[in-house]
């Protein structure tokens, strides 16, 4: 680690990413989904509450916030709060499905000079997207693509989790983005929500993340969020912190104000607090006992003996949780294939006990659009 | 020991750019810049100083001088000022004074730092 990293390791005033889930309501099932979601929570923040929450984040000096879900959309008040949040200051990112971007939408956001978009697609066509977000999203998001540039809405981010099926699309993906001259925002898929079944067949392997690494070195101008930090074991660090951010600059604020560590890990063993608390979200982030942990030294556990736990140092904490290993274990897609062997091991010792969601707000299979079932793959 | 080290002009007149905002942190502050969306760890206390009181001062020697640094350390703050430069944290007199259209903000591209 560097100094600064050390410095960061330790904890901040207030987040540097924060990312607020507004609504578990989404009209799509996929199959990644790291919430959950799809119905709606009675308990989810009013209109006044959000903007409670806006006027704290602000006093924090918050800079700016990511915005997702669920389909933030959805919210009948989107824009009344993405417009409070640009008066008091607090820069606004959402993440979108696409689907309630029609011309109408697109105007409106394009007139909002403080608003930053990423549009998800998993997959460069209709048979890869699809299979993972569900029958029609593709053309979906094309057209909602399509609104974007018709209305200047300028340069906006095209989303993609990295996928066993779609990471060796990449180069279809740069091209695509620069056609709409969009930037291109690469993530990594971690076993959260639906995709703690999912992931197992899913994940890229190890080959692939090898490719995807020097893929990536070559084009820094690539966004990851610094999502692909594991990978930095493999010898040059890709740009970014290259830290597990959780509780340390990083949080997450859910759609009925409970506080984790990312968000990736929505599950109560990472609930640090509740807006709703005494002192709020500052209260939460400042003094809370999860996040005080957090910021202690990290114990390199099984990884002690390895030459590049600086680079990684041990990975990513949800990816490790959600697949049933130990917070001091490897990451389970650890270059070294240390990971591999470890959840070997678990489940040679009678299997691994992967932890559930502590929300799960799927809609009932069999709701609406059928979910595509995994096996298709 | 003055600005013969780098391209930093250290005697003109140098100053935030008017949509950049300071938070302090433990180690320093964040600088944001709502414009260009660059998030930048200015890492010293001094060097927070420095950058608020730099547009008060003719020249950066003076903001030197009135941040009260040991001038064995100019060069290195030379250097730091320097990419607070090239990512428009700090701007010259040539600069334009955008349009006040709006209070600031906008997400961080992920460019200077991706957390």
């Amino acid at each position: 680690m560097t100094a600064l990293t050390e410095q960061l390791a330790e904890g901040l005033n207030s987040p540097i990413c924060l990312t607020w889930e507004w609504t578990y309501a989404c009209d799509l099932q996929c199959v990644h989904c790291l919430s959950s979601s799809g119905r709606r929570d009675p308990d989810e923040l009013s209109t006044e509450q959000m903007k409670d929450v806006v006027d704290q984040l602000a006093e924090m000096q918050v800079f700016y916030v990511n915005i997702g879900g669920g389909e933030p959309m959805l919210r009948p008040d989107f824009f009344e709060i993405v417009e409070y949040c640009v008066e008091k200051g607090v820069g606004v990112k959402f993440s979108t499905n696409g689907g309630r971007i029609n011309a109408e939408t697109a105007k409106r956001l394009a007139s909002m000079n403080y608003v930053d978009i990423q549009i998800s697609l998993d997959g460069v066509d209709e048979v890869t997207n699809d299979a993972v977000r569900g029958e029609g999203t593709y053309a979906r998001v094309r057209t909602a693509m399509n609104h974007l540039r018709d209305a200047d809405f300028g340069q906006f981010k095209l989303s993609v989790v990295m996928t066993r099926e779609n990471v060796e699309q990449v180069d279809a993906y740069e091209a695509l983005a620069n056609e709409y001259g969009a930037e291109l925002r690469l993530t990594r898929f971690r076993p959260s929500g639906r995709g703690i079944e999912t992931w197992h067949d899913l994940h890229p392997t190890q080959a692939q993340q090898v490719e995807l690494y020097h893929w990536l070195l070559a084009r820094p101008q690539v966004l990851t969020g610094d999502s692909f930090f594991h990978l930095s074991a493999l010898g040059e660090a890709l740009p970014g912190l290259n830290l597990c951010g959780a509780g340390r600059v990083v949080c997450l604020i859910d759609p009925v104000g409970d506080v984790f560590a990312c968000p990736f890990v929505l599950h109560d063993e990472f609930k640090a607090g509740s807006i709703h608390g005494e002192g709020g979200f500052r209260a939460v982030w400042q003094t809370s006992d999860l996040f005080t942990s957090l910021r202690e030294p990290s114990n390199p556990g099984a990884c002690g003996s390895c030459g590049s736990f600086d680079a990684c140092g041990g990975g990513c904490m949800a990816t490790k949780f959600f697949t049933g290993l130990p917070l001091d274990a490897p990451d389970p897609e650890c270059v070294f294939g240390h990971g591999e062997t470890a959840l070997a091991e678990l489940e040679a010792n009678g299997g691994a006990v992967r932890p559930g969601v502590s929300k799960d707000h799927s809609k009932p299979i069999g709701f609406g659009k059928k979910r595509i079932p995994v096996s298709i793959l | 020991m003055t600005a013969t080290l780098a391209p930093f002009d250290a005697d003109r007149h140098w100053r935030l750019h008017e949509r950049v905002a300071l938070r302090p942190e433990p180690f320093g502050a964040l600088a944001y810049h709502y414009g260009n969306r660059r998030l930048t760890f200015l890492r010293s206390p001094d060097l927070v100083t420095l950058v608020e009181l730099i547009g008060d001062q003719p020249d950066a020697l003076s903001a030197f001088v009135a941040a009260g640094i040991d001038p064995a350390r100019w060069p290195s703050f030379e250097k730091a000022l320097t990419s607070l430069v090239a990512g428009e944290f700090l701007v010259g007199d040539d600069h334009v004074t955008e349009v006040e259209n709006s209070s600031p903000s906008v997400p961080e591209s992920e460019t200077s730092s991706r957390p």
